[in-house]
C-alpha cells in the first residue's frame, strides 16, 4: 500500500532552483537510453504509468506557500511526447500535465529529462532505468531482475527514497562560500534561443590507461584536459596576466558516496577544482597535479559536510524561516546569481560507469547524459559511461564552438580517438 | 565515416562538416549520400505564408482588443452628456494608436518609407482637429511646420540608420544630433509663432550636450580597438 504523503517539502538543494528559473531558463538535466528498436509510443505510455506510483516524489506540481515553494502530488497522468529539436528546452510544467519532468522519445531512444528541484543525476538515473526495464518487458517480455537500481514496480515506495538527507546528515558547523569570481567563457547567443550540443564518443579503455599513466582518477584527468582548454580560451582573448581571472570548473560530487542515504531526490554537492592564471600559464601536468590535490583535500566526508551544512543552517534561520516567499524567491535569487555559476568557468558532471543487467543490457545500445543549459555559464559539459564508450556531451547557449573544439582538439593531440556528433542547424532545421 | 583534417576528430554520419571548425567533409570514397538519421528530430520552421497568417492573426485580435476601450469611451459619453463632447480626445489617441501600430506590419514593401510619412499625416490630421475643436489659432503657425520638420528629420535619421553602411556609434551620434537640431527648431518655432522677438535660450542646454556626445561617439567609433573594447564590455 502506498503511504507516501501527499505533499513534500522541497529539499535543501532544491529550494533555490524554483526561485532563480524564469520563463526562459530552467535547471534541467537529461538522461536517454537508445534501443535497438524503434520506441513505440503507446507501451512507452503504458510502463510510464507503471513506473509512476513506485515514484511519488517524481509526480508531483509544484505549489507556491506562503513562505516555501512545496511539492504537491498529482494523479495526472504524464503523457509521453516526441523529443524537440534540442535537449533540455525549457519546462513549463502548464505544457507538461503540470509535472516537473518529461518523458520524451526519438526514433530508438526514450529520454527523461528533470528539473533539478526534483532530484539529481542519481536519482533521475533510477527513474530512467526503472522506466526502460518496465518497457522492455511490456515489449519483449524482458525479465530484469530488480535491485536499488532498477526498482520493483510492485513494491511500494520506501519513506527513506523520499528523506531530505541533507537534514539527516547536517553536521553543527558550515564552511564559508567564500570563493573568487572565475573566468566565463563568452560569445554571441542566437535570437531563437538554440541549444547546441557536440557530443564526443570515446573508448573508455583508452582514457583509463590516459588516466593511469598518471596515477589520477578519469574525472580528474578529464577535468584537467577542460581547464587546459578553458585556460586557452581566456589566453587567446589576449588580456593582460594580471587582469586573467581563476579558471575554475563545477564537479558535481554525488554525497550518497560518502553518506549513506537511499533517497531519491537531490542529494550531492560540487567542488571547484581550478588555476590561477594570473601566475603564469600552466601546463597539463601542473594542472593535473592542481586537480588530484584539490580533490584529494575537498572531496572528504569532513568537508562535504561543512559544505552543505552552510546551506542547511541558513535555510533553518528563523528570519529566513518566516520570510515571506516573493521576498525570498528575489533574496534567493540574488544569492544564486552571485554564489552560483560565477564562481565558476563552466561544470563537468560525470556519472560514471553504468553496467546495466545481461537481460536489459541486450536490448540498449547507448546512454547519454545531458546537463541543460546554466544560468550564466554558457557551456556545460556531462559525461557518462556505458558498454566500453565514454559520452562527452558539450551544450553550449552560444553560436561559438571555440570550448568543445579546444577540448576535443586537446583529446586529439594527448592520443585519444574522438567521434564527434551534433545537433547543429544544418542537420536539424526544416520548412514546414 | 569521415576524419575533420582540422581537429583530427572522425566525424558521425549524417553531418556533412565538422561541427568543431565547420571545415566541409570532403571524402572521395564516398560516393553518395547516406541515410543515416540526424541525432535530433528536425526544428520545424514555419513557411512565410503560415507565418504571415499568424501575423495576421494576431494582428486582426490586437485591432479587436483595442475597440473596447473605444466603444467604453463612446457608450459612457453618449449616456451621459447624450452627446460625443470629451470623449473625441482619447479617441482621437485611440486612432492614433491604430494608424502608429499596424501600417508597418501590414505594408510589406517599403514600410519605413511609408509609415514614417503616414504617421507624420496622422499627427497633422489630429492636431488640426484638437486645433477646430478648441477653436484655437495654433495649428497653422506652429503645429504645422513643426510636425513636418519633425517628420521629415525622423525619417531621414530612419533612412541614414537603415541604409547606411555606417557602425552603431555612427548611427547613435546621427540621433542625437538630430535630437539637438530638433529642440533648436522647436524652440525657434515657438518664439516665431507665440514670442515675436525673444532669442533661442533654453534650446542651447539640450544642443550643446547632444552635440557634444555626437562629437564623442564618432571619434569612439574611429578607433578598431576601443570599438572592440565596447562590444566585450556592454555585450548582454
Amino acid at each position: 500500500m502506498d503511504n507516501s504523503p501527499d505533499w513534500l517539502v522541497l529539499d535543501n538543494a532544491a529550494k533555490v532552483y524554483p526561485a532563480a528559473s524564469n520563463r526562459r531558463w530552467s535547471a534541467l538535466f537529461r538522461l536517454s537510453m537508445t534501443l535497438t528498436e524503434a520506441i513505440d509510443p503507446a507501451l512507452l505510455q503504458q510502463a510510464q504509468v507503471r513506473v509512476a506510483p513506485r515514484f511519488p516524489m517524481y509526480h508531483t506540481r509544484l505549489e507556491r506557500g506562503a513562505f516555501w515553494y512545496y511539492l504537491e502530488r498529482s494523479d495526472e497522468n504524464l503523457r509521453v511526447r516526441p523529443e524537440g529539436p534540442w535537449p533540455c528546452m525549457p519546462l513549463r510544467p502548464r505544457e507538461n500535465d503540470g509535472y516537473l519532468f518529461r518523458v520524451l522519445y526519438y526514433r530508438n531512444r526514450i529520454t527523461v529529462e528533470f528539473f533539478h528541484a526534483l532530484t539529481d543525476g542519481s536519482g533521475g538515473l533510477c527513474y530512467l532505468k526503472t522506466l526502460v526495464a518496465e518497457y522492455l518487458t511490456l515489449r519483449y517480455g524482458a525479465d530484469i531482475p530488480r535491485g536499488d537500481e532498477i526498482l520493483d514496480c510492485d513494491e511500494p515506495p520506501q519513506p527513506e527514497e523520499s528523506e531530505d538527507s541533507f537534514f539527516r546528515y547536517a553536521g553543527q558547523a558550515g564552511s564559508s562560500r567564500r570563493e573568487a569570481k572565475a573566468y566565463r567563457v563568452r560569445g554571441t547567443l542566437p535570437r531563437d534561443g538554440f541549444v547546441t550540443l557536440v557530443t564526443g564518443k570515446m573508448p573508455v579503455d583508452v582514457l583509463l590507461k590516459k588516466a593511469r599513466e598518471k596515477g589520477v582518477s578519469l574525472t580528474t584527468w578529464l577535468t584537467a584536459v577542460l581547464i587546459l582548454a578553458v585556460q586557452e580560451l581566456q589566453e587567446a582573448e589576449g588580456l593582460p596576466r594580471r587582469r586573467q581571472r581563476e579558471v575554475k570548473i563545477n564537479v558535481p560530487v554525488n554525497l550518497r558516496k560518502f553518506f549513506p542515504s537511499r533517497t531519491l531526490r537531490n542529494f550531492a554537492s560540487y567542488v571547484n577544482p581550478g588555476i590561477d592564471p594570473r601566475v603564469g600559464a600552466h601546463d597539463f601536468d601542473e594542472i593535473l597535479n592542481r586537480v588530484y590535490h584539490f580533490l584529494g583535500a575537498e572531496v572528504t566526508p569532513r568537508q562535504l559536510l561543512a559544505k552543505f551544512t552552510a546551506n542547511v543552517r541558513s535555510e533553518q534561520i528563523k528570519a529566513v524561516r518566516i520570510m515571506p516567499l516573493f521576498i525570498k524567491n528575489f533574496v534567493l535569487k540574488q544569492v544564486f546569481l552571485a554564489v552560483g555559476d560565477r564562481k565558476s568557468s563552466t561544470c563537468i558532471s560525470n556519472l560514471g560507469n553504468q553496467v546495466l543487467p545481461a537481460e536489459m543490457a541486450a536490448y540498449v545500445t547507448d546512454m547519454a547524459f545531458v546537463l541543460g543549459p546554466l544560468a550564466i555559464n554558457p557551456v556545460a559539459c556531462s559525461t557518462i559511461s556505458y558498454n566500453g564508450v565514454l559520452t562527452f556531451h558539450i551544450l553550449r547557449t552560444i553560436r561559438e564552438p571555440a570550448l568543445p573544439r579546444a577540448f576535443f582538439r586537446r583529446l586529439v593531440e594527448l592520443g585519444v580517438p574522438v567521434e564527434i556528433e551534433s545537433n547543429d542547424r544544418s542537420s536539424v532545421c526544416r520548412t514546414v | 565515416m569521415s576524419y575533420c583534417v582540422e581537429c583530427g576528430v572522425k566525424i558521425a554520419e549524417p553531418q556533412e562538416s565538422c561541427p568543431l571548425c565547420q571545415t566541409p567533409v570532403l571524402n572521395p570514397n564516398r560516393t553518395e549520400r547516406t541515410d543515416a538519421p540526424p541525432p535530433y528530430p528536425p526544428m520545424r520552421r514555419l513557411s512565410e505564408r503560415a507565418r504571415r497568417a499568424q501575423r495576421y492573426t494576431v494582428l486582426g485580435s490586437l485591432a479587436l482588443l483595442l475597440l473596447i476601450p473605444a466603444c467604453g469611451l463612446i457608450i459612457s459619453n453618449l449616456t451621459v452628456d447624450g452627446d460625443l463632447t470629451w470623449a473625441r480626445y482619447p479617441l482621437l489617441s485611440i486612432g492614433l494608436l491604430y494608424v502608429f501600430l499596424f501600417p508597418p506590419f501590414l505594408i510589406r514593401r517599403h514600410p519605413l518609407r511609408l509609415c514614417i510619412p503616414l504617421n507624420g499625416l496622422a499627427v497633422l490630421a489630429a492636431l488640426y482637429l484638437i486645433n477646430l475643436w478648441t477653436g484655437g489659432a495654433w495649428f497653422f503657425i506652429f503645429a504645422l511646420p513643426v510636425t513636418l520638420v519633425g517628420t521629415a528629420l525622423v525619417g531621414a535619421v530612419a533612412l541614414i540608420v537603415r541604409h547606411s553602411p555606417w557602425r552603431l556609434l555612427s548611427n547613435m551620434a546621427v540621433i542625437l544630433a538630430s535630437m539637438g537640431l530638433i529642440t533648436l527648431f522647436v524652440e525657434w518655432a515657438v518664439n516665431t509663432a507665440f514670442h515675436a522677438g525673444r532669442p533661442i535660450l533654453w534650446a542651447w542646454y539640450c544642443v550643446a550636450p547632444c552635440l557634444l556626445l555626437a562629437a564623442v561617439l564618432a571619434l569612439l567609433n574611429r578607433n578598431a580597438s576601443v570599438r572592440a573594447t565596447l562590444r566585450k564590455k556592454l555585450f548582454f
